[in-house]
């Protein structure tokens, strides 16, 4: 890097030249779909990869790949060494107190699960209560209605009030001496909503009840910090992140952690074996059995990496931009309903078109090489609530720009013009 | 006009139409073919299940000919379904289970209507099959 170059110290128009700046260095972006450059708009759902990522798992593979904390030999050591210094990245990333309450996992789906079985076999009984609020995605659903039907407790709702949020009083009321858990999500995959969270968890804390944050639509569009959150237990999924598939985190302090059991049981995470009985292992490894995907993980530290020097602050910027821009053109339309309307909204917008099946609009925006997503988004208790069967969601990324809104708005038009004609 | 033939002047109509958006008119144009009173056949019991959009399928089965119903709540799956009846409605079970029904193949709208849709269509089709069916002899 030549220091003398003065454009390295212009700071970039986090308006304008940051998805210009970035979007060439996702590679698939460069595609067309159905001969129209491909507008990206389900990232809520997955986000692109970077050449930075793609470069290092290929890395990985071709120069650091054997399995980790296993052998003596120098590749292991290698690879040992990568995985754990990923952990460290996490670590940094998220600002948690300590490298080994980072759990790497599959998935923050497959985090939640891990909770609802460890903290379920530890602390939940028969007639307790845990505490899910409305707004969740199934991944933060299912797994208590699992843990309920094994312990006995119930789940208990926390409703979503008109305009899209969680309302701390209405979780105050809610909390009672049978509460175990409150499970919640810091941003909402489908109304974009940007929860208090720091006030949701005092109000818990106030009564000593630990929080489960599900931060998957939380760590790519803002600064986290676990600590200043006080969460209890926090995950995320890679992917949403621009890593590769299949890995995910569970942060939880420590304190949790070495409370509950262990999860799943295997290889690398015991002290010792006999034909009789197992002690299992220090953290983080007690929760990490068999292989570990690790070279998702060290993908992951190279994608916090990018985000890192993107800027989390230039990110939120242009993201905030991007998203009042879009609601601005929506709000332009005839027949369009925008859903939610919270004080505090991140990269999302779910919205439906009268009289048009938000199928048919998303398979119109599809042949303009326009991905959204459409349906009932993996939540059907908060679509119910909104009184619909499904939507269409346009979700933002750092590459996205003003003129994939513009083509939106273009595609949605072309659909008013079929359906409506 | 046999399923073939019926199958082929579907085929000959959706590649006319080059584009996308006019295969989609032409689509939307089908499902305001279909009767208002198919509309009945909403129920629970004649859903199709397997499709993004929700689907419905009943028949009644008279003189040896199968007679369908069906609706969806999206216009491009009616259109689709309008297409579909086209080619396997009035017919006799024994011609329905024995027709290889390429139409969609054939058009490209398997692949380009979306995995799932292609999934919707295929449950569709043997939803349809699975009918005629039960009322096939031999």
């Amino acid at each position: 890097m030549n220091k003398q170059n003065p454009q390295e110290f212009v700071k970039p128009d986090a308006d304008l030249r940051m998805p210009n700046r970035l979007r060439s260095d996702f590679p698939i972006l460069q595609r067309k779909v159905h001969g129209y450059p491909l507008v990206y708009l389900d990232n809520a759902a997955t986000t692109h990869k970077p050449q930075v990522v793609l470069d290092r798992i290929q890395e990985v593979y071709k120069d650091g790949y054997s399995n980790i904390h296993r052998g003596v030999h120098y590749l292991s050591g290698v690879a040992s060494q990568a995985y754990e210094d990923a952990r460290k990245t996490v670590r940094e990333f998220i600002n948690a107190p300590h490298e080994h309450e980072v759990i790497f996992t599959g998935g923050a789906t497959d985090s939640i699960n891990l909770v609802a079985a460890s903290f379920g076999d530890a602390f939940v009984q028969e007639g307790d209560e845990i505490i899910v609020s409305g707004m969740e995605h199934h991944s933060n659903i299912v797994p208590w209605h699992m843990m309920c039907r094994r312990t006995g407790a119930r789940v208990r709702t926390l409703p979503v009030s008109e305009n899209g949020t969680l309302e701390p009083a209405t979780l105050k009321e809610l909390i009672s001496p049978k509460t175990r858990l409150v499970c919640l999500v810091y941003v909402s995959h489908v109304l974009g909503t940007v929860n208090d969270m720091q006030e949701l968890i005092r109000l818990c804390h106030e009564q000593d009840v630990p929080v489960l944050v599900d931060g998957a639509q939380a760590v790519q569009h803002m600064q986290v910090d676990v600590r200043e959150l006080d969460a209890d237990f926090f995950v995320f999924s890679g992917h949403k992140i621009f890593s590769e598939t299949g890995i995910g985190v569970l942060y939880g302090k420590e304190d949790w952690l070495d409370k509950i059991p262990p999860y799943r049981g295997g290889g690398g995470m015991i002290s010792s074996v006999t034909m009789e009985q197992t002690s299992f292992g220090e953290l983080p490894f007690k929760f990490e059995a068999g292989t570990a995907n690790y070279v998702a993980a060290i993908s992951l530290a190279a994608a916090l990496d990018y985000v890192k020097q993107a800027g989390l602050d230039a990110i939120k910027a242009h993201e905030d931009d991007l998203l009042a821009y879009a609601l601005d053109r929506l709000d332009e339309l005839d027949g369009l309903t925008i859903y939610g309307n919270p004080p505090n909204r991140c990269s999302v917008v779910s919205f439906n078109l009268d009289g048009i099946h938000h199928y048919d609009a998303g398979m119109v925006l599809d042949k303009k090489g326009i991905a959204v997503r459409t349906g009932k988004l993996c939540a059907e208790p908060l679509l119910r609530r909104l009184g619909v069967d499904g939507v269409i969601r346009a979700s933002f990324a750092l590459y996205n720009s003003k003129e994939d809104v513009d083509q939106l708005i273009e595609g949605i038009k072309t659909a008013h013009n079929l359906f409506r004609a | 006009m046999d399923i073939t033939t019926v199958q082929n002047r579907i085929i000959e109509e959706m590649t006319r139409r080059g584009d996308w958006m006019d295969r989609y008119a032409y689509l939307t144009e089908q499902a305001k073919n279909l009767p208002e009173e198919y509309q009945e056949v909403r129920k629970d019991e004649n859903a199709v299940s397997g499709c993004q959009s929700q689907v419905w399928v009943d028949a009644d089965y008279r003189d040896g000919r199968l007679y369908f119903r069906a609706d969806s709540d999206t216009v491009l799956t009616k259109g689709i379904i309008a297409l579909i009846l086209q080619v396997v409605d009035g017919r006799t079970p024994e011609e329905i289970v024995g027709a290889d029904l390429y139409v969609f193949r054939e058009t490209g709208m398997e692949s380009n209507l979306s995995p799932a849709r292609s999934d919707g269509l295929n449950a569709i089709i043997r939803h349809i099959r699975m009918m005629a069916r039960q009322y096939a002899t031999g």
